[in-house]
Order: structure tokens, then C-alpha cells, then sequence
């Protein structure tokens, strides 16, 4: 007997037309197999209507958005489970292995990380001072501001071979862009009484509504030190006195 | 929702150069990459990951993105094939699993917790079974009975004809009912039924 597999699972959802229906119906009649699996089948689908949706973590997409900027794939994507103490070792060893002798060199340390072939889930990603203001859509609180410090594990600054202000880009369009940056990163030193440390990404976005600069700083255990840590600090656009929210992470 | 002109729009606006674009279109899809990923991982912190590649991977090829399909569809079998390579790693990568210590005290970077609607009676039973079904059947039965696509929808998300589909979600909710401790054959018991009525 040759089983209508293929109609079984529009009978179940009673989406059949007529003549199909007519033809399942005919053959359940004479085959116990089949009107065993549709009743099994019932049962599971009658199950899965009542599955709910769960709630996906806010920080998704700001941590992903960051991700893409930096053209990264692996390194910041388990910050949700580096609460485990063997991870976040293992990383802070490699980091420190592949990174702390040979920060200023940045094409020898993509060639170490890439030697490592599977422990690239720790190799680092390279980044340099931030020259511009990024705008984003994104609203954050606090779990969110939290994540854009943990993406950044893993991350090593490159030190500017020229002076820094030899390199100014603008993503806010024209000339005005740079001195838009400088306005924000003042503001942003104001607000924390002096830079952390070295300012690596600018965003513009919101805080629980208020329109925000966020400031991603690498910053390191002393004055011309690797960087060891990342802070993120948010100020109000438009006071330079108020710190709305700020996280910390280990790199 | 009416996702289809919304979606174009806002891809439109992004490849134009508006970045806030990306972060409305992530908003408007984050909530079902992610619940489509936990059903077919099992696991809050590997839906998370894969939810997160799938992103970072509709931003990296957004231009390539021409609109034959529609933009769920294209987001979708992206979706899956991040689950596939985050099953794939976790496979090669034992430590990696363990290392991620659940036992451990809850800090403010911690997995979010489970939705409370899933340990409801019954659909707790399914989401359980879900992991003990094989993965082609898993991955059909996800996408018609819980993201709730088209047959012909989920055919052209994981390119494979649709009466291959129809078959699957069949044998899965069969495979799901088995798991889930119902029925009492077990499938040679009721081939050999069928065989007998013939």
C-alpha cells in the first residue's frame, strides 16, 4: 500500500481541497498506520500552537551592528557566555599571548591570530581611534551599553603611526564632521573629567529616549600601556556634565 | 504584519546610506531570528550567537540582496544556515560548550532567562522534544507550525521541493508525538500494521 505522505500534513491542518480530502479520508479508512500518524500528528501540532514566543535580548542587534563595523565574525559573538570563567581565560591568555609584545604592529598580529586557525574565537580585532561620529537609530539602556563594552573583548587598539589629526573622516557628511567629533569627544572628557583613555568608537543615538553620545575608550592599567580594559560611557547631547550610564569590561 | 514594503523601503533607505535604516529593519526581525533560532539550537546563549551572525551577515551582504525573494525569506534561510554552522562548531568545539558554566552565579552580561510561557504544561513537553527529533525534520516542523510559513515558503527557504516539505512537517509532528511520549507503537510496529492491512 502506498501511503499519501505527502497529503497527511494539509489534512492535519484541514487545508486540503475536497477531492484530496476525499482521497486521504478513503485511505485512512483502510490503513491504521495512517490514522495512527494523524492522530500522533494532531497531538504534536496541537502542542507546538501553544509554544510561545520568548523574549530575544535587546542587545542583539546593537552588538551585531558593532560586529559588522569592525568586519568581525567570531570574537565578540560569546559575550553572553563569558560569564563562564574558562572562556574569558582562555581569552585573556590568547590576548595576551598573540597581542601585549606586539601592540603597534598590526599586520603581524592578524598573521599570528591567523596561525591559530581555530582558536580564532579569541584571535583579536584590531582598531584605531575614532575619527568620526556614528549615527545610529538604536535606543539603549543599560544591558545594551553593557554589550557594546563585552563585543569589544578580544580587541587591541593600533597605535596611529601619524598623528592623529592627520586623518580625520567625517561620516556626518562635510567639514563640519570633524569638528562635530571634536565637540562630542570634548564633551564626552568633560563629562568623565578627562578621557579614560583612547577614544575608539563615537555613536550618536538614544538613551532610554535622550539623545546620547555613547564613547567606547580602550583604556590601560597606566599612561602608554596596552590597553587592558574597555569603558563605555553615555552623556546627554547637549550637557557635558552628567554621565547617564557607563559599563567596563575586561579585554 | 505587513512586512514586505516596510522591509524594501528601509533596505532601500540603508543602501542610500541611512545607517539608522539597518537598526529598524533588525528591530522589525530580531524577536523571530531569534525565536526561530532557540527552537532549532535549544539553547538561550546559541540562539543568541547565531541570531547575531545572522545579522551581521544580512548587513555584510544587504547590497547582493536583489528582492526576487522576499526580504523574511531571504532572512530566514540565512537564519538557518547560521544555525547550522553554530551547530557545526559547537560539534567541533567540546570545550567551548563547557566552558559555558550555567552554574554560575547570574551577573548583568548572563543569557537572558527563559520565557516563563515556555514552561507552561504541554508546550514545555514539545519544546523539550523538538531537540530529540532529527534535524531535517526539525528545521520544517519550526518553520510551518512555529514561525508559522507556507509550505511553498519554507520549500524556497531551504531550496528543497515542497511536497519534500509536506513530508517532513508530517514525519516531524510524527517524530514530535513519539518524543513527547505519545503513542504507543513504535514506527516498525506500525509499518508492519500497515503492511498487514494491505
Amino acid at each position: 500500500m502506498t501511503h499519501p505522505d505527502d497529503l497527511l500534513a494539509e489534512y492535519v491542518d484541514g487545508a486540503l481541497a475536497e477531492g484530496e480530502r476525499a482521497v486521504v479520508e478513503g485511505h485512512l479508512a483502510r490503513c491504521a498506520r495512517c490514522r495512527d500518524q494523524v492522530e500522533l500528528a494532531r497531538a504534536a501540532r496541537a502542542a507546538l500552537a501553544g509554544v510561545g514566543d520568548a523574549a530575544a535580548p535587546e542587545a542583539i542587534g546593537a552588538v551585531a551592528i558593532a560586529r559588522a563595523r569592525r568586519g568581525r565574525t567570531d570574537a565578540a559573538r560569546t559575550w553572553y557566555r563569558w560569564g563562564g570563567v574558562a572562556a574569558g581565560i582562555a581569552a585573556a591568555v590568547a590576548v595576551t599571548a598573540l597581542l601585549l609584545p606586539k601592540v603597534g604592529s598590526g599586520s603581524d598580529l592578524r598573521a599570528a591570530s591567523a596561525e591559530n586557525g581555530p582558536a580564532a574565537a579569541a584571535s583579536p580585532q584590531i582598531v584605531g581611534p575614532a575619527t568620526s561620529i556614528e549615527s545610529q537609530a538604536t535606543n539603549y539602556d543599560p544591558d545594551s551599553v553593557t554589550a557594546i563594552a563585552q563585543s569589544y573583548r578580544g580587541t587591541a587598539l593600533k597605535v596611529a603611526a601619524e598623528p592623529r589629526a592627520a586623518t580625520p573622516a567625517a561620516t556626518e557628511g562635510d567639514s563640519s564632521g570633524f569638528s562635530a567629533f571634536s565637540s562630542a569627544s570634548a564633551c564626552l572628557g568633560r563629562a568623565s573629567a578627562g578621557a579614560p583613555g583612547e577614544l575608539v568608537h563615537l555613536i550618536r543615538a538614544r538613551y532610554r529616549g535622550t539623545p546620547a553620545y555613547i564613547g567606547v575608550y580602550l583604556v590601560g592599567p597606566g599612561a602608554d600601556q596596552p590597553a587592558d580594559s574597555v569603558r563605555v560611557l553615555v552623556v546627554p547631547i547637549g550637557s557635558c556634565s552628567t554621565i547617564l550610564s557607563s559599563a567596563a569590561a575586561k579585554l | 504584519m505587513e512586512r514586505g514594503p516596510q522591509d524594501r523601503e528601509l533596505i532601500d533607505r540603508f543602501l542610500a546610506g541611512d545607517r539608522d535604516a539597518f537598526a529598524h529593519l533588525v528591530d522589525r526581525h530580531r524577536q523571530r531570528v531569534y525565536n526561530l533560532c532557540l527552537r532549532l539550537l535549544g539553547d538561550p546563549d546559541d540562539a543568541a550567537d547565531a541570531s547575531q551572525d545572522t545579522f551581521v551577515s544580512v548587513l555584510t551582504k544587504l547590497e547582493q540582496f536583489r528582492g526576487d525573494a522576499a526580504f523574511t525569506t531571504w532572512v530566514h534561510r540565512i537564519a538557518v544556515n547560521a544555525c547550522y554552522d553554530v551547530t557545526r562548531k559547537r560539534r567541533r568545539q567540546p570545550m567551548l560548550r563547557l566552558a559555558s558554566d550555567k552554574d554560575l552565579p547570574d551577573d548583568d552580561s548572563g543569557p537572558p532567562a527563559p520565557d516563563p510561557a515556555e514552561e507552561l504544561a504541554g508546550t514545555h513537553d514539545a519544546v523539550r522534544a523538538l531537540r530529540a527529533i532529527p534535524e531535517e525534520f526539525r528545521v520544517a516542523l519550526v518553520l510551518a507550525d512555529l514561525q508559522d510559513l507556507a509550505y511553498d515558503e519554507v520549500a524556497r527557504i531551504l531550496d528543497i521541493p515542497i511536497g519534500t516539505v509536506k513530508s517532513r512537517v508530517h514525519r516531524g509532528r510524527v517524530a514530535l508525538a513519539r518524543a513527547m511520549g505519545l503513542g504507543d507503537r513504535e514506527p516498525d510496529a506500525t509499518a508492519r500494521t500497515s503492511q498487514e492491512q494491505t
